[in-house]
């Protein structure tokens, strides 16, 4: 069974694009394969087009020499991507003295400069200091400026807040998207919530049981839902406004990935499947002006039916 | 029903394996509130303001360094051991992580019974098969479940399991930590939503403790806002909503992101800096390094939680305005 199927994404220099979905839909792995990095066992078909370029199927060594210079990944834990035994400074001049060239001084002139363009307070002063003697949201920080340091055309971000508390990430996504703004560089933000796709992201892909089932401009996604599932998302999430209002649960909990239903494989948990969806995948359809896509047999019935929020 | 008195809770640390000197972590700082029977009371606040520790006092897992906590007209410290296991029995707790908190090797009826085991009397045993079932049934767990282990279930239905575990003794107060935080959104609901309906059948009183806001308006009667140790704010669930005026608490509404931002007209709200450590607090108010209105007075005079504008606020300059605090871009590192 393949970890995702039917992916098919494009994004273009400077955008800002989303993939959102619960936990197991496939949103990790979509990442990995953008990077070239899903182990050999696992099977990603579709094709991800960055500026036009096709990067599935590249092998190992195509992708060597895109990622960190085209490429960069950002996750959600900092500290798995960090050397505990290093100073930041060090694993930041690095990426300029092994990657570039440049000579130690220089290299460490520029982890200074990128510590400060990712808003790290005192940067100069604390170059010398360990992964551990920073918050996880100045880590989070650090390795953002890794990510940066060779000038990426398209940054993924997997989670790269949901460690974070509320206030923090506010602060992580609104560099996210200075950064993305300022250096015309595309970003790829993976997330499980609906609000800070919203903030961040121009387009969004929904995915739900390793497949793509909603794309489309973020605003229309939101406001009129084509696929069941984006609808039960909405329904479901809490919000402020509403004072002591019943939530409007989507039944079941999310497939396992390694027994996924036959037919739609969202059919278990919909309120308006029909024995159809039982035996027949839906496919990935254009929708309302064709400028959106959605995989449900009765997309126009939902789009009619209007979204819940 | 229950009444929390300037509840304060000081670890004392080593450091780290012997390194560096000791230090005291001052997690929860003269906390004060009350809960009546039936009610629903949040407690908000980031990871490390202390929401656990308070919740580990009220269960009685952890005792308080000062302050006093009373339950149904009884001072826990002042108990002996065999009257606090009777007022144990009426407060429950259910923990954040489902996976964590069950037992791998035991099953779904196992789980269940264990606080029967600290209090034999509380079902005849002849009775006890009907009453598991009859228990799961209540939290949506058909008679199937009794068998199985948490392995075969998925982190809904572990959440399930955990709450109809605390529903076993009859709680009249269950202290629910993060009931959701592991959870998907779409099943998040189903939890929500269960919690509430136990409570409409059973007129249980729930300690709600969650770091999303979101969250709070659709379960809480009242809410209490935390940070760095100590209440900033409480209210009921519409003052804290409508009408806050402690800075932190309209930092925390402003900071949660939107599902429609293109239907709002406020901007984003980004709050600078990050909370300090609980081991060096500053002086005065504890908010003052990462607040838009702090002045000398801040740092000189501790806010006490009094009412201000209508509600217990712990803010010198208590204002519905949020003045500078609304911004789109990254404010300036306070130091
Ligand atoms: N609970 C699980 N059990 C087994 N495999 C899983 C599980 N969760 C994820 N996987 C593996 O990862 C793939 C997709 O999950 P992932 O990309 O990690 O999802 P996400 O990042 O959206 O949570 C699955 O097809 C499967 O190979
Ligand atoms: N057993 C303990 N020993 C030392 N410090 C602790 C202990 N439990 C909690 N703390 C500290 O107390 C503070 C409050 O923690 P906690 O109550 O878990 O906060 P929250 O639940 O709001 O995230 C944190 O700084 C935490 O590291
Ligand atoms: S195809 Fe059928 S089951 Fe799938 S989302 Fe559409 S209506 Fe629901
Ligand atoms: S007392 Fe001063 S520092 Fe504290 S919240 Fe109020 S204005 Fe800000
Ligand atoms: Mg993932
Ligand atoms: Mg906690």
């Amino acid at each position: 069974m393949p970890a995702v199927d039917g992916v098919s994404m494009t994004v273009n220099r400077g955008e800002r694009v989303a993939v959102l979905g619960e936990s197991g839909s496939g949103k990790s792995a979509t990442a990995l394969a953008l990077m070239g990095l899903l182990p050999g066992s696992a099977d990603v078909s579709g094709s991800i087009l960055l500026d036009g370029e096709e990067l599935v199927g590249r092998g190992e060594a195509g992708m060597r020499s895109v990622r960190g210079e085209r490429l960069a990944l950002v996750f959600q834990d900092p500290l798995s991507a960090l050397n505990p035994v290093y100073t930041v400074g060090r694993q930041i001049s690095e990426m300029f003295s092994r990657r570039r060239g440049l000579p130690e001084r220089e290299a460490r002139r520029r982890a200074v400069e990128l510590m400060e363009r990712v808003r790290i307070p005192h940067a100069a002063a604390r170059i010398d200091d360990y992964p551990h003697q920073f918050s996880g949201g100045m880590r989070q920080r650090v390795v953002i400026a890794m990510a940066l340091a060779l000038s990426p055309s398209l940054l993924i971000a997997d989670e790269p807040t949901t460690a974070l508390d509320v206030t923090v990430q506010a602060q992580i996504l609104a560099l996210l998207r200075q950064l993305s703004d300022e250096e015309d560089m595309a970003l790829i933000l993976i997330s499980h919530d609906l609000g800070v796709v919203a903030s961040v992201a121009q387009r969004v892909y929904v995915m739900y049981g390793g497949q793509i089932v909603e794309h489309g401009a973020t605003q229309p996604v939101y406001d009129r839902n084509a696929h069941p599932y984006t609808a039960g998302l909405m329904a479901s999430l809490p919000d402020q406004y509403s004072r002591r209002e019943r939530l409007v649960a989507v039944p079941g909990s999310p497939p396992d990935p390694r027994a996924l239903p036959a037919g739609c494989r969202f059919h278990p948990r919909c309120g308006w499947a029909e024995s159809l969806c039982e035996t027949t995948p839906p496919e990935l359809l254009p929708v309302d002006d064709g400028h959106r896509r959605s995989r449900c047999h009765f997309s126009d019935r939902v789009l009619q039916a209007g979204s819940p929020r | 029903m229950l009444q929390v008195r300037s509840a304060r809770k000081t670890f004392e640390s080593r450091g780290i394996v012997g390194l560096g000197r000791g230090e005291s972590i001052q997690a929860v700082r003269d906390v004060s509130f009350d809960l009546a029977e039936g009610e629903t009371m949040a407690l908000v606040g980031e990871s490390g303001c202390g929401k656990t520790t308070l919740a580990r006092m009220v269960v009685g897992l952890e005792t308080p360094t000062s302050g006093s906590i009373t339950f149904e007209g009884r001072d826990l410290s002042t108990l002996r051991p065999a009257q606090v296991r009777q007022v144990r029995r009426r407060i429950q707790m259910v923990f954040q992580d489902p996976y964590a908190s069950l037992n791998p090797y035991h099953t779904v009826e196992r789980i269940v019974s264990e606080p029967w085991r600290a209090f034999p009397d509380a079902v005849a045993k002849a009775d006890r098969p009907a009453r598991i079932r009859e228990i799961l049934r209540l939290v949506g767990l058909d008679d199937r479940f009794a068998e199985r282990f948490p392995h075969q279930l998925s982190g809904g239905q572990r959440q399930r399991v955990g709450i109809a575990r605390a529903l076993a003794v009859e709680p009249r107060l269950i202290v629910c930590d993060e009931p959701v935080a592991s959870l998907d959104v779409s099943v998040q609901a189903q939890i929500v939503n269960l919690l509430r309906d136990l409570q409409d059948r059973l007129g249980v009183a729930y300690l709600f403790i969650t770091h999303d806001l979101r969250l709070v308006s659709h379960i809480a009667d009242r809410v209490g806002v935390m940070y760095l140790g100590k209440l900033v704010e409480s209210g009921a669930t519409e003052d804290i909503y409508d009408r806050a005026t402690h800075p932190y608490t309209q930092a925390l509404l402003g900071n949660v992101p939107l599902t429609h931002p293109w239907r709002e007209d406020r901007p984003q709200f980004v709050l600078g800096g990050e909370v300090p450590s609980p081991a060096d607090p500053p002086s005065g108010c504890g908010f003052r390094t990462r607040c838009w209105r702090a002045d000398q007075r801040c740092a000189d005079e501790e806010p006490a939680l009094v009412d201000r504008l209508g509600h217990p606020s712990a803010c010198h300059y208590a204002s519905f305005d949020l003045e500078h605090g609304a911004t789109t871009t990254l404010p300036k590192e306070r130091t």
